[in-house]
């Protein structure tokens, strides 16, 4: 196994590892009085670090914490350090699954009978992911690509490399745009029209927004994209009935997962949520229709 | 340039010739040990792959840039009057990709170095340059879109297994398919560039 460590930390560093005085074995330490015991923080430590850790007595005694690895000031670059990054892509394959089936099955309900289903799956074990978004709209934009070209080549001219790459590059905005855009600008759009949180009396933060937050709302959207992939599938099939039919159900059922997450989720009254619903459901079917008339014509 | 610390002062004056020859030397060497599939038993193979690894972190971005051009090259011959676009194209299309699957291994708490990794993803494009040149003399007489295939679907399967069993070294076991998905995707991309 290689030892090539990350190039953007996340490794800890010797300096940085949780070396705890002994306290069995020496009590000059003053600090231990305000801990449950030595014994529970270098049972912590060398559960995390092994037992070599521990048993080293370092010169100075540090608060045990959650994980090792230095505790970095974001700085200015923050936004191209891969670290920061990560709490986004905190899943494994399992869960990418789990999501993927459950985006595509709109029917579920809640427990207690209520719609968001899918956003209850989606703050599970790692929280919403950037992963699926990501992923599935690079696939979608390889697939749409391909089908168009596929479905067009039945008028296969000298024109037709260039239309090739261009497809890509066509497919690409688009995709782009409905799965990254979109979300963008609705969470924008209800940052900015939605009232601020009241704060609350007692001084503490004010936990801004509750739990609509941009990456849920990204999440969402990718995963909603999902249906468009066998859509895109089925438009290779020369026959205009079957195009159409494919790429509308594939608007209408990725609508319902929109539009059955959102609704309970922000907009307070009838209104706002119907304004939000009608904002959501027009939108998917603008892009139902970019999607049929740019690429199968 | 060749990632070794050179302390002899002698290799300033020696002929340009042996300088090259040296890198062509390396060059080779890593295209050797990344695509050759060991032909030995299950047991030894596991050390192949240590001294693969080992020969690995000698990472240098010249083998990736030469296969690079030369597929570029080839398929803009072959694009006739697009071959301006196609050229940036696979160009682009090469070097964002493998920057792209790379971090993204990274993001999943892969402990992958992004050098080490471009240097790989860049290798392993070797057998689609092959075969894109193949079919450079191939189409002056014949140009059959199942016969591509058979050959780009070849070349595809190779690239796609070197550089996958080296990407699923550095990612923990439960999200390897998450990994391993782009680079699959990458080189499905490539082939694709290069059927059309």
């Amino acid at each position: 196994m290689s030892t090539a460590p990350a190039s953007f930390g996340g490794t800890a560093d010797d300096d940085d590892l949780l070396l705890l005085n002994d306290d069995v074995n020496d009590n000059t330490v003053g600090w231990d009085d305000g801990l449950s015991g030595g014994m529970d923080s270098s049972a912590v430590l060398s559960s995390i670090n092994g037992p070599a850790a521990s048993a080293t007595g370092g010169p100075g005694a540090q608060a045990p914490r959650a994980q090792a690895g230095p505790k970095r000031n974001p700085g200015l670059c923050w936004c191209f350090d891969v670290a920061s990054y990560q709490p986004y892509f905190n899943v494994d394959t399992i869960d990418v699954l789990e999501r993927a089936i459950e985006a595509l099955k709109v029917w579920k309900n809640k427990e207690d009978g209520g719609g968001g289903y899918f956003r209850e799956v989606l703050g599970r074990k790692g929280g919403p992911d950037a992963y699926g978004p990501f992923w599935i709209s690079m696939t979608l934009v390889f697939t749409i690509s391909v089908t168009s070209n596929i479905s067009n080549w039945f008028h296969e001219t000298e024109a037709a490399i260039e239309k090739d790459l261009t497809s890509l590059l066509h497919a690409f905005w688009v995709v782009y745009a409905a799965t990254f855009g979109l979300p963008t600008l609705g969470y924008l759009a209800v940052r900015c029209l939605s009232p601020p949180p009241p704060q609350p009396s007692d001084g503490s933060p004010s936990q801004a927004g509750g739990s609509f937050n941009y990456i849920t709302i990204l999440s969402l959207y990718g995963y909603a994209a999902l249906p468009y992939l066998p859509a895109s599938l089925l438009c290779t099939i020369p026959s205009q009935g079957v195009k159409w039919v494919s790429v509308l159900l594939a608007c209408l059922w990725s609508t319902a997962l929109l539009v059955k997450n959102t609704a309970g989720w922000v907009g307070e009254g009838e209104r706002g949520s119907r304004a939000i619903v009608g904002t959501i459901a027009g939108t998917q079917i603008g892009v139902a229709l970019a999607v049929k008339i740019a690429f199968y014509g | 340039m060749d990632g070794a610390i050179d302390t002899t002062p002698s290799t300033l004056d020696e002929p340009i010739s042996e300088t090259i020859m040296r890198d062509l030397r390396q060059v080779s060497s890593k295209l050797r040990v990344v695509l050759i599939p060991s032909k030995k038993n299950t047991i030894s193979s596991r050390y192949d792959h240590e001294e693969v690894l080992k020969q690995l972190k000698d990472w240098d971005l010249w083998g990736p840039l030469l296969v690079c051009l030369l597929l570029s090259i080839f398929l803009s011959v072959d694009a006739g009057s697009q071959g301006a676009l196609v050229f940036s194209a696979v160009f682009l299309v090469v070097w964002s990709g493998a920057a792209i699957v790379t971090i993204n291994a990274q993001l999943l708490g892969g402990t992958i170095s992004f050098f080490q990794s471009v240097c790989v993803l860049g290798y392993c494009v070797f057998p689609l340059t092959v075969v894109a040149g193949v079919l450079l003399i191939v189409h002056t007489f014949l140009k059959s879109l199942i016969f591509d295939s058979i050959f780009v679907a070849l070349a595809f399967i190779w690239s796609t297994r070197a550089s996958v069993v080296f990407i699923g070294q550095f990612i923990s076991e439960e999200r390897k398919v998450l990994a391993v998905f782009p680079v699959f995707f990458f080189y499905v991309f490539l082939s694709w560039m290069i059927l059309i």
